[in-house]
């Protein structure tokens, strides 16, 4: 299991890059997935990811950070807290879940 | 306000709707619309995906591209895919080449613009043309506009107002705001 777009790196709207970004992934975990078994894919394309999302997250996010701070009299948000991408922490939970193997369910709450 | 963009490059724009059916191009028969994913279950050797009134489909790789409101999210991660940044907009297109289509700022022609004003409020405006020749999905002209500010600033909760509503509500936060633009 593994994740792509918005879903690993959340991207604010304001660099125009969140459907580009998404659309990236795609293409790798593509090649990927046809290049290398299945576990082994993954764990590639995880760690390709950990490479651009963050910096494109990280792009988006000053004109972001302006519009609130214009907003507000004291700055009380910064940057780091809108949206910091989920690829390192899906990386680590996708390693202690591939040595898991016994089958389990999961039902998604709304 | 610039864009992280290569200075040199064009900047070439796409819709939603046309990116979405030209990434469905070639795949459209594996494509199943309306359908929930509401579990799954994993197995060594794969995974049964569990959708809402269909039968499991049995998949060795499950991808969860389920955008920022993703369930699958934080079945894998504990935590949701992404928090409110602090900023709601309202945004509309209106379409052009058509009876009372509205002036469109000459800037626009490179590429798109963010405005910032008083108080947090922010726009964003985009010109959507059809390139020389274009794709079977392109869509015929038109333009983005949007206004964005801190939830607090907005009179009611934009998501359950109708149309006309958001249009007040957006002349609304723009009160006072100019018709020229400053390049900053
Ligand atoms: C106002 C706004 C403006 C933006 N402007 C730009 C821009 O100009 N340029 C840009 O590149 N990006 C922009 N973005 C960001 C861009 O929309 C996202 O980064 C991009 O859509 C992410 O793609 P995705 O495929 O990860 O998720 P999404 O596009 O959100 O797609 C997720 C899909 O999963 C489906 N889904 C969800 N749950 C389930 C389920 N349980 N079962 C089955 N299906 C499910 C949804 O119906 C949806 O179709 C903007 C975002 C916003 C909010
Ligand atoms: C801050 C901000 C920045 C923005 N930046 C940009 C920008 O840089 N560039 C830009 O172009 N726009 C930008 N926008 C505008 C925004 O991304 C959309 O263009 C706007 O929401 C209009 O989209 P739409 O009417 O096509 O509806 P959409 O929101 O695209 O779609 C409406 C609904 O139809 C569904 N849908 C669409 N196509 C399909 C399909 N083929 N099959 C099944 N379901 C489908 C969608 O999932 C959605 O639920 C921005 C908006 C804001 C607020």
């Amino acid at each position: 299991m593994t994740l792509l777009g918005d879903a690993i790196h959340p991207m604010p709207p304001t660099a125009g890059a969140g459907a580009g970004t998404a659309v990236v992934d795609a293409v790798h975990l593509a090649g990927d997935l046809a290049a290398l078994p299945p576990a082994a894919a993954l764990r590639r394309y995880q760690r390709r990811i950990l490479g651009y999302a963050p910096r494109a997250v990280a792009a988006a996010v000053p004109a972001l950070t302006w519009q609130r701070r214009l907003g507000y009299p004291v700055v009380r948000a910064l940057a780091g807290a809108v949206a910091l991408p989920l690829a390192g922490v899906v990386v680590r939970a996708q390693a202690s879940r591939l040595s898991t193997r016994d089958a389990k369910t999961t039902v998604l709450s709304e | 306000m610039r864009l992280p963009l290569p200075p040199d490059d064009d900047v070439l724009l796409i819709g939603r709707r046309p990116l979405r059916a030209v990434l469905a191009r070639g795949v459209a028969d594996a494509v199943r619309w309306e359908t929930t994913v509401c579990g799954f279950t994993e197995h060594p050797d794969g995974v049964d995906v569990h959708l809402a009134g269909a039968r499991d489909v049995r998949v060795d790789v499950l991808v969860g591209a389920d955008g920022v409101r993703s369930r699958i999210t934080p079945a894998l991660t504990g935590r949701p895919a992404a928090r409110p940044a602090g900023v709601t907009a309202i945004a509309a297109r209106v379409p052009l080449g058509v009876p009372g289509a509205p002036p469109v700022p000459g800037d626009l022609r490179h590429g798109l613009a963010f405005g910032y004003g008083p108080r947090g409020v922010g726009v964003f405006l985009a010109l959507h043309r059809p390139g020389p020749r274009p794709a079977p999905e392109a869509e015929p002209p038109y333009l983005v506009w949007s206004v964005a500010a801190a939830p607090e600033r907005f009179s009611g909760d934009p998501a359950t107002t109708n149309p006309a509503g958001l249009v007040d509500e957006a002349r609304r936060l723009l009160r006072g705001w100019g018709r020229g633009s400053r390049r900053g």
